[in-house]
């Protein structure tokens, strides 16, 4: 009853605030709208090439299937390592793929000698496609560790989706464009909100009342839910719809895990409330939080390509795993079981901010 | 039976001492006040009674309940306005009271709460539509969504003009007339004079008296001021002879203005008319003055109220 209550009320504070809605909502729509007018992928294709050392029946599906994705020109004329090197440097072609020789014919009783490595040659200023290569071969190599695993079904399954898939940069860009909404609300909105409620005494007015302070933050922290999950579908309905973007992958995990993901920059929002004493300066410490994640984490583009030392950091703020997993299951339709690594960290981030944020965040200001 | 105990409670901020040593007690039905100038220890009195602020040492009761470690009881049957108000930006007036009712499990008529304080009209308002004395209303109107048998007001007619405030105090009054007992501060000595039942009147975190505005009154040394008004300026001095008066100074405005504090005006006047003539004063009139609780407040700390 007061949970109902108080829900609804926080709703109608969060949609009767313009700046809120503003932050909340127009903003990515912004991103999606502008990157979209840009359109980059305005040229049309990326020359591709692809060396193969193997020449063996698998080595000859990828190429099969890289022909399939509309989005690369296969350049038939550049036949060796070197060529493609050359071929690179002159601006010939974006990307090459060598496929080594140690890639021989892979039965489903054959073992490997050891790891077997693609080499992909790039032009550091076409990272977009750079990153499209990068994604299909993914899902190729994939998909081929998987019928090493005896699971020729699954194979012949995949197989087809990934024929029939083209991956757009706005396919790329929509789950970056979701995390990063999502970041923003949880860290700058909710610790904003919290530090006005305590500047203009409000939170201490509810502690006048037998309201458990809990029941007060939780209900805030749903009603920022709903307004993430109308932000999402907005970032979604207008990347599909006005600029043709396709979401290859399961809908309900990548909402679920846009909304457990907002719950960790919830946390970290808490933390900012509860270490700034004014409104601006908790604004203020939001974006210094925030910013870097949204440029560094992948937002527009991967966190692969950032230096290594870079990325060495990188790789463990929250909002990497986050979008890296948003980005498997929206463009390569990954199965949740095949994200443990980034689902453990989300889980890590969660767990840590709240505990953190429990510790931080006081209702009183003394 | 008393309905507020308060026992040798002090209160350090740091090294700042807030509330030293203070003990009192508020009977149930009263209006109590606490008077004291800006920053002397009245709102941590008021908050640490509330139990929204821990005191260093000493401990307060509310019907008989600890504020402190009963304080979930204490706060369900206990109205609170805190000073300035503090109310959500983007909620109406009637979705805040039904808001805050919600707080207590209970349901309120927020329309016929809100036309006892003439808001009925503004119900579908926002807070910061409203003027400052419509906000004070409402704020103290919130604090009764729980029909709480003690008001706790702080500050509650900070800012108002004067006929703003004598309606709240009339509506302060209506609110005790139901049977509740009100603590308010104020640094208003006419508010703590007419309102309040009895006054305590507090100076850097210390009760340096407390009784009825009118004990507080007779209580003084000088129970009256004598204002002498002249044409032209003359020296304070020449007023220092007359029979019983305790202090003399200047207070013009526009005019020259001399005010003589005396304990019987009966007394001091024969003998300040007999200066004015002795001394060719050109006198232009005279107003004979009863002390007050700012008289009281001076004479007890030595300092104005007013600041």
């Amino acid at each position: 009853m007061t949970y109902l209550k108080l829900f609804i009320a926080s709703l109608k504070i969060i949609f009767r605030d313009r700046l809120t809605l503003f932050w909340g909502l127009a903003f990515p729509v912004m991103f999606v709208v502008i990157f979209g007018l840009f359109n980059f992928e305005g040229a049309g294709t990326a020359r591709l090439a692809i060396i193969d050392q193997a020449g063996t029946d698998v080595s000859k599906q990828l190429i099969y299937a890289m022909r399939q994705i509309k989005f690369f020109k296969l350049s038939d004329d550049v036949t060796s390592e070197a060529d493609a090197k050359s071929a690179l440097q002159n601006g010939k072609i974006e990307a090459a793929i060598i496929i080594p020789e140690s890639f021989s014919g892979l039965g489903p009783s054959s073992t490997p000698p050891g790891t077997i490595e693609f080499t992909v040659y790039y032009d550091k200023a076409n990272l977009i496609e750079y990153e499209l290569v990068r994604s299909a071969l993914n899902q190729f190599v994939n998909e081929l560790n998987l019928r090493l695993l005896g699971v020729p079904r699954l194979f012949a399954l995949k197989e087809e989706s990934l024929e029939a898939r083209t991956v757009k940069y706005m396919d790329f860009l929509l789950p970056g464009i979701m995390g990063m909404g999502l970041m923003f609300n949880g860290i700058i909105l909710i610790a904003v909100d919290m530090t006005r409620y305590r500047e203009q005494r409000i939170l201490k007015r509810i502690r006048g009342t037998p309201l458990p302070p809990r029941t007060f933050i939780i209900s805030q922290v749903l009603a920022y839910l709903v307004l993430v999950f109308i932000q999402a579908s907005l970032i979604l309905l207008v990347g599909t719809t006005l600029f043709g973007a396709t979401i290859h992958g399961n809908l309900v995990n990548l909402y679920a895990l846009t909304l457990v993901g907002t719950l960790i920059f919830l946390n970290l929002g808490f933390i900012v409330a509860g270490l700034s004493r004014t409104s601006s300066g908790a604004s203020g410490l939001a974006q210094v939080i925030g910013m870097p994640m949204m440029f560094l984490s992948g937002t527009f583009f991967s966190t692969d390509n950032l230096p290594p030392a870079v990325h060495a950091v990188v790789q463990f703020l929250p909002l990497t795993p986050l979008m890296k997993a948003m980005r498997a299951i929206s463009i390569n339709d990954a199965p949740l079981m095949s994200l443990g690594p980034e689902l453990f960290y989300i889980g890590l981030w969660l767990a840590v901010t709240f505990l953190i944020a429990a510790r931080v965040f006081k209702f009183r200001a003394d | 039976m008393s309905v507020i105990k308060v026992d040798h409670l002090t209160k350090k901020f740091g090294d700042l001492v807030a509330v030293h040593d203070i003990s009192f007690e508020v009977e149930q039905g009263e209006i109590f006040g606490m008077l004291g100038p800006n920053g002397a220890g009245k709102t941590t009195t008021l908050e640490i009674i509330e139990g929204l602020q821990e005191p260093t040492s000493g401990r307060t009761w509310v019907l008989e309940l600890d504020s402190h470690s009963e304080s979930e009881k204490v706060k369900q049957r206990i109205g609170i306005q805190l000073q300035a108000s503090a109310y959500f930006d983007f909620l109406t007036l009637a979705e805040i009271l039904d808001l805050f009712a919600s707080f207590y499990g209970t349901k309120v008529d927020a329309d016929q709460m809100l036309s006892i304080v003439g808001l009925l009209d503004k119900k579908n308002s926002l807070v910061k539509q409203l003027s400052g004395g419509q906000k004070q209303r409402f704020s103290i109107v919130a604090s009764l969504v729980n029909d709480p048998e003690v008001v706790f007001l702080d500050e509650p007619t900070t800012g108002l003009d004067p006929q703003a405030r004598r309606h709240l105090w009339d509506f302060i009054r209506e609110i005790n007339a139901k049977g509740k007992t009100i603590i308010l501060t104020t640094h208003y000595m006419e508010e703590a004079q007419l309102l309040c039942d009895r006054v305590a009147i507090i100076d850097l975190g210390v009760i340096v008296a407390l009784d009825t505005p009118t004990n507080l009154v007779h209580s003084l040394k000088s129970s009256y001021r004598i204002h002498v008004i002249t044409t032209q300026a003359v020296p304070v001095s020449v007023f220092q002879g007359v029979q019983g008066a305790l202090s003399v100074q200047e207070i013009s405005d526009h005019v020259p203005k001399y005010q003589l504090r005396v304990t019987k005006a009966l007394e001091s006047l024969p003998s300040l008319l007999k200066v004015i003539e002795a001394e060719k004063i050109p006198l232009e009139d005279i107003e004979v003055l009863p002390a007050n609780l700012e008289d009281v407040f001076l004479e007890l700390t030595g300092k104005e109220l007013r600041d």
